[in-house]
């Protein structure tokens, strides 16, 4: 596989071929924040990746079907601790049974420790296909670093943001947790800058620090202790979204920056845009426009290895959405992107009545500062400002759909 | 125990009630006088008689009066018909105590060992005074570890001026004292008077309602006689009606045939409707010169107003049917239909006292199972326009344009407080707090003083009686009647959401309170109410003048961190809950008001 060419000219949707997302459940260890379908590698590791390649394969053999997508993602987990030629082999397995366009945009997400012990490794990615990297830097302070359990340092992700740009690879993202005890605005703004000094970086995402039930962190924190920032109104989403626009890391997303329109993320943006997407490994989600369908494979390593093996069938769990579950879902999704919604293409799909139902409450929004609307009309398009991206779910949830829910009801 | 049924000679019948002060023990001394003389079982009487409301029973009090004959052999070795004439114990209701005690020659005064004489043992005792009955003190509750009789009966003695070794000692709860109070009742309450020639004048002191037979009045016999195929008529009713059956009150209806000049008991009239009957009406005879009407009709005149509303707004057709039902027995519980942008229809309800209104909440709310929401009481007011009229006002709905307004009244009442002395001070702080006009002071023994004070009845409707405990170390207690109106600087506050008003939340006062009220209200509601994704401005104004402001700053960041691996589902769940959670919650403008920050503001109404 050869490199692709330079990204295709911006436009407001994304491409809308399907995705294809792959999930690696490793990690050399887990850290104390995430709730994520993971396990930790311990000395059986080469078995259980061997175990895990194996499946992975036959599960993209019973998924034959031409969905052509033109995106492949590795997510994880580590992805990054996959051994050599893994990616190569997954995606050319996917290219032969329909499910990936031939050169697929291939993007992996990778620990930056990975990347420092073995400098070979983000030139022999690139030699595999790999397009774009996200990196999981999480902080570039070496005692937030020890907070959050990673096993860098900040040199480490400089290190690595370099092996990544000498290796060539066209897309160098940074994931980054804010909001972790004690952290300052100006602290915050210091490491962002950190972050977006560094050469070749063109995508950040910023998540503000969550803490989970049934994560150490949700443990400690249950016992008493502070583990993030008071809550200060959205102080710190501000620093972020400020600091970052004023670097030219616009947002276009809640939690996703980009240095041009071209480099937002070109996998992601499918989730958010209503685009079929395929999603293979433990605890891997689908969506499927065409019959309004959401699917999850089994989420635990053994009963999804067993499922695909012994089964033949990875789906665990399959729900078709109602007109008002789609509408809310859709509602969520792109009230948190910058691009907002098509009110028109919306009431076409969902109802004149749904969007008249809103009108007053859409220029109250606006009135308040928390959505711009084109035109200054409630039937274009309507896009969060910054106000309301801090409080998207709560926009989402405000929407009044009582007519869809009647529809269903009857239905 | 005697088994004879039928009246007796006048001279062997005792017509007595029971005062005292709320939970000093009527209704177990009532118990016991019953059992006693009916050879009851107690749960008989649990099942059957007096207190029969769950509510009544828990809270000590008795709201709707029962009555019963009883048959008591005495030390002469005479059989003595005893009719004891059951009073609800609390101020609210005293015209009903009055017109229980104007059926009365007699009345056991009953006071605790422990707490001693209250205001309202004062009060009740002047009203027997009143009508001349004869007192027998009784003091009660000997057996609790704290009674102190002789401290008592001194306070009988300054306090009331009764004799205090006339005081019969009794525990109504371990059936002590109860042959001494019998046989004080026999000698020393005299027989009634009344001439069974004169025409009829009878007393409907109470009313119950049987499903088969209709309206059964109770009545005290004043002049006159009444027989099953008389014709009568209700004075203020103006109907005839052919009485069915008289009879005594016993544990059942007993049947007599004919109910003379001083006796208490029942008549079936075929009267179908409760509300053809007035309680405190006159029976006379239809023929005949009929007599003057008894003193014992009032017109029941609610002085305390407040907004009920159900919590889900489809509970407001049960709602009116509850209170439909309650106002049958209940005269004095006045509704009219109003709505509420924020709480959608409801009644704006009259009560002749706090009291009255928590009975009849709890009543609502315990025996017909609805959820409500009670805007704060209120007095009635009124409101001289410039076009010369009158208008009384309980609403803050319907307060007109302050620019037409050319004065306002309020309702005045004389507050009687018991108190101990060394509270003196505090409890003057209190009552000046309160707007009082004027106080005089009686030394009534060396420790106990009562106020009596002049003062707003709108200031006892909020927190008076919890700040008089609080400032007295619970030995302070009070009671009031309702005095005349008095001019007063009234203005309307409203409180603002984000600019709207919130019409539930409107309310009249004292200029002077309107300050401290208002910002009492926000700083409640402003806790309340859940953060939105924008600032919520609570404001209290007069007119178009702000007077309180709080804020609700803007939500924190409320936007999911990651929709990862496009695991979709999970938060459109999440999403979908809230959103269920939203729609039990009232819209203000845009803003969303929970039922319980309604709940929060207004429930500060306290306890009577």
């Amino acid at each position: 596989m050869s490199r692709r060419p330079d990204p295709t000219p911006p436009s407001r949707a994304p491409s809308p071929a399907p995705g294809l997302y792959v999930h690696v459940p490793f990690c050399a260890r887990i850290c104390p924040y995430c709730d994520f379908a993971v396990t930790a590698l311990g000395r059986s590791g080469p078995s259980r990746l061997e175990r895990y390649r194996r499946a992975l394969l036959a599960e993209i053999e019973l998924r034959a079907a031409p969905l052509a997508a033109d995106t492949v993602y590795f997510g994880g987990g580590t992805p990054s601790l996959a051994p050599r030629g893994f990616f190569r082999e997954i995606v050319e397995a996917a290219v032969a049974q329909g499910l990936a366009t031939p050169e697929p945009f291939v993007f992996v997400e990778a620990n930056p420790e990975d990347l420092v012990q073995d400098p070979g490794r983000a030139a022999r990615w690139a030699a595999e296909g790999v397009y774009g990297v996200s990196l999981g830097a999480q902080a570039l302070d070496d005692s937030r670093l020890r907070f959050l359990g990673r096993l860098h340092s900040a040199k480490d992700v400089e290190v690595a943001v370099s092996r990544l740009a000498e290796a060539g690879l066209a897309w160098i993202s940074l994931d980054l947790i804010y909001g972790t005890a004690g952290q300052s605005a100006d602290s915050l703004a210091a490491e962002i800058g950190l972050a977006t000094d560094l050469p070749r970086v063109n995508h950040l995402s910023a998540y503000e620090l969550t803490v989970e039930p049934g994560t150490p962190f949700g443990r400690r924190a249950a016992s008493g202790e502070t583990l993030t920032t008071e809550p200060d109104g959205d102080g710190l989403f501000r620093v972020v979204h400020e600091t970052l626009a004023d670097s030219g890391f616009p947002a276009y997303e809640a939690s996703n920056f980009a240095a041009a329109p071209a480099l937002r993320s070109r996998h992601n943006r499918k989730y958010w845009s209503g685009v079929r997407y395929l999603g293979i490994g433990p605890s891997a989600h689908s969506f499927d426009p065409e019959r309004s369908e959401r699917s999850w494979n089994h989420r635990e390593f053994g009963d999804w290895e067993a499922a695909v093996l012994r089964d033949g069938e990875p789906t665990a769990g399959r729900e078709r959405l109602r007109p008002a579950e789609r509408a809310l879902e859709e509602l969520l999704l792109r009230l948190r992107t910058a691009d907002g919604l098509d009110l028109g293409d919306f009431g076409s799909r969902y109802g004149e009545s749904v969007v008249r139902a809103n009108r007053t409450r859409f220029r109250n929004w606006e009135t308040l500062g928390l959505v711009r609307l084109e035109g200054g009309s409630a039937d274009g398009r309507i896009e969060p400002t910054l106000e309301g991206l801090a409080v998207a779910d709560a926009l989402a949830r405000e929407v009044n759909l009582d007519a869809l829910a009647q529809d269903r009801n009857a239905a | 125990m005697p088994s004879s049924s039928g009246p007796l000679p006048i001279e062997r019948v005792r017509n007595f009630c029971i005062i005292a002060h709320i939970d000093h023990g009527k209704s177990t001394l009532a118990d016991r006088l019953i059992q006693r003389c009916g050879g009851v079982s107690e749960r008989e009487f649990r099942d059957q008689l007096l207190d029969s409301m769950d509510l009544e029973r828990e809270r000590g009090i008795t709201i709707k009066s029962n009555s019963v004959s009883l048959l008591h052999e005495a030390k002469d070795g005479e059989t003595y018909q005893l009719n004891l004439i059951d009073t609800p114990g609390h101020v609210d209701f005293s015209h009903e105590v009055r017109r229980s005690l104007m059926s009365c020659e007699g009345a056991l005064l009953l006071v605790d060992a422990a707490q001693g004489v209250e205001a309202q043992t004062v009060a009740n005792h002047f009203v027997a005074m009143e009508y001349d009955l004869e007192v027998v003190p009784v003091i009660n509750k000997i057996d609790l570890p704290a009674a102190d009789p002789e401290r008592v009966r001194e306070e009988i003695d300054e306090e009331l001026g009764l004799d205090p070794f006339e005081a019969v000692l009794a525990s109504a709860k371990k059936g002590e004292g109860i042959e001494e109070i019998l046989d004080a009742i026999v000698t020393r309450i005299p027989p009634p008077g009344g001439d069974p020639a004169d025409p009829l004048r009878a007393l409907i002191f109470d009313a119950q309602y049987d499903t088969f037979r209709g309206v059964v009045l109770l009545v005290r016999v004043v002049d006159g006689a009444v027989r099953p195929g008389d014709s009568v008529r209700l004075l203020r009713g103006d109907r005839e009606y052919v009485v069915e059956e008289v009879g005594l009150l016993r544990l059942r209806r007993e049947p007599v045939e004919v109910l003379s000049a001083g006796a208490v008991g029942y008549a079936i009239c075929g009267i179908k409707r409760i509300q053809e009957i007035a309680i405190g009406d006159t029976v006379t005879a239809s023929e005949g010169a009929a007599g003057a009407a008894l003193p014992g009709y009032r017109e029941p005149r609610p002085v305390v107003f407040s907004s009920v509303y159900p919590m889900s707004t489809d509970e407001y057709g049960e709602l009116e049917a509850a209170l439909g039902k309650l106002s049958l027995n209940d005269p004095a519980l006045t509704y009219e239909r109003e709505s509420s942008t924020a709480l959608g229809f409801g009644f704006r309800c009259g009560f002749l006292g706090l009291l009255h209104l928590d009975v009849v909440q709890e009543r609502l709310q315990r025996e017909h199972g609805l959820s409500l929401l009670l805007s704060a009481p209120s007095v009635r007011y009124r409101i001289a326009t410039r076009d010369g009229e009158v208008h009384e006002i309980e609403n803050p709905a319907y307060y007109p344009d302050p620019a037409i307004i050319d004065g306002s009244e309020e309702p005045y009442i004389r507050a009687s407080i018991l108190i101990p002395e060394r509270s003196v001070g505090p409890v003057m702080e209190l009552l000046t707090e309160r707007r009082l006009a004027t106080s005089r002071m009686n030394f009534l023994s060396s420790r106990r003083v009562e106020i009596q004070a002049e003062l707003p009845l709108a200031e006892v409707l909020f927190d008076f009686h919890d700040r008089l405990k609080t400032v007295t170390h619970g030995y302070g207690s009070y009671d009031y009647e309702l005095l005349d109106y008095r001019a007063t600087r009234l203005v309307k506050v409203d409180i603002l959401v984000n600019g709207e008003r919130v019409d539930a939340l409107s309310q009249l006062v004292h200029e002077e309170k309107a300050r401290p009220r208002a910002l009492a209200y926000c700083e409640r509601l402003s806790e309340a109410i859940p953060m939105h994704n924008f600032k919520i401005a609570i404001q209290g104004a007069i007119g178009g003048k702000i007077i309180a402001r709080t804020n609700i700053r803007a939500l924190r960041k409320d936007v999911t961190a990651k929709c990862y691996g496009g695991d979709v589902t999970r938060k459109r769940k999440l999403l979908e809950r809230q959103k269920e959670g939203k729609k039990r919650m009232k819209q203000v403008g845009n803003v969303q008001i929970p039922q319980s920050a309604f709940v929060a503001v207004l429930k500060s109404s306290p306890a009577a």
